[in-house]
């Protein structure tokens, strides 16, 4: 049972969590922005060639670890840009729930596609 | 006239019908984690100063009802209303699934937290579990049904608690949903029916408030007298 257990936090790789990334460096980047990726920059998404694209997918790191960084980045940098604004309004609120409607929209199609054959009943 | 009906309690299911019965709509529970805060800056923002508020005033509001010495236990209900509310709020937009309206949904909150309440004082305070299932001042002859009646109003009690949300939010969802059909079939008096359908949604969202609200005082008390 403990290897089972060793094995699944090598596998998250439980002992990294909480700490910073593997890249950051307090003396070359200044504080710490939990928006930012620290590894090794390459090119932007929106700039790969898409001749390019498989081996630019293939640097990428992949894994549960690195994909759950990916999302938290996402997330603050949707937060800080939106939320944390000393002077916010209500755009978050409304992005969420538009975001929600759509997932909601095309998740429900095949059922939703059925009303306008409703008629009498 | 055309009158076209929809399936009322259609809304309220989980499964998509893409891929067999695969229930993908629990997936809006994510929707009040992405819109909650972390704390960044020193000087909060519009949205953390509102949370603030809320919970400050919530929090006088529930603290008066409970002994000093669990105040920190507190957090966890105010959460919980939060969470509640959000979820109860998000539902009434079109297209988002009403995850509140399920007892799947609410009995995991309810009954997890009640009878971690019941185990605590069972385990602690026996005796004062006990003298509580008989009633003060009852009569002799009525004191073995007394006891029944306790034990049922007691095991009841995480079930009402459910219940009572998601009978007010399918309430909610059907009034609106049959008041949309009525002004699809009668074009006629749609001014008067849209006045209608906007009072009801106003009311929609301060019931979606008042629940949560309910909700989690109701369990609040039920932790009070567990200790």
């Amino acid at each position: 049972m403990e290897q089972f257990f060793n094995k699944v936090a090598e596998l998250i790789k439980f002992d990294t969590w909480g700490c910073y990334p593997e890249g950051y460096d307090r003396a070359k980047h200044g504080p710490y922005d939990p928006s930012r990726y620290y590894g090794k920059p390459d090119t932007p998404f929106s700039q790969v060639k898409i001749r390019d694209l498989p081996a630019w997918f293939a640097r990428r790191e992949k894994g549960l670890k690195p994909f759950a960084s990916l999302i938290s980045r996402a997330h603050w940098r949707w937060q800080l840009k939106y939320m944390h604004p000393k002077k916010g309004t209500a755009a978050p609120l409304w992005q969420l729930i538009f975001a929600g409607m759509t997932v909601g929209y095309v998740a429900n199609y095949m059922r939703i596609r059925g009303h306008r054959h409703y008629k009498y009943h | 006239m055309k009158l076209i009906l929809m399936n009322l309690f259609e809304m309220f299911d989980p499964s998509i019908y893409f891929i067999f019965n695969f229930q993908f709509n629990w997936i809006f529970i994510i929707m009040s984690l992405i819109i909650f805060m972390n704390n960044y800056w020193l000087i909060p923002s519009r949205f953390n100063m509102l949370l603030n508020k809320f919970f400050y005033i919530l929090f006088k509001e529930f603290s008066m009802s409970m002994n000093k010495k669990f105040h920190s236990n507190l957090f966890i209900f105010l959460s919980l209303m939060f969470f509640i509310m959000f979820m109860n709020f998000f539902s009434l937009f079109p297209y988002i699934f009403s995850l509140t309206s399920h007892l799947l949904f609410n009995l995991s909150m309810s009954l997890s937290l009640w009878l971690s309440f019941f185990i605590y004082q069972l385990y602690n305070y026996p005796i004062n579990f006990l003298k509580h299932l008989v009633p003060l001042n009852s009569p002799k002859f009525l004191m073995h049904f007394m006891v029944l009646i306790e034990l049922i109003s007691l095991f009841i009690r995480p079930w009402t608690l459910s219940i009572r949300l998601s009978s007010n939010l399918i309430s909610g969802h059907l009034i609106l949903v049959l008041l949309s059909n009525f002004m699809m079939n009668f074009i006629f008096i749609l001014p008067f029916s849209m006045i209608i359908q906007n009072i009801l949604l106003i009311l929609e969202i301060f019931m979606s408030m008042i629940q949560a609200y309910v909700f989690s005082i109701l369990l609040m008390l039920y932790f009070n007298e567990s200790n």
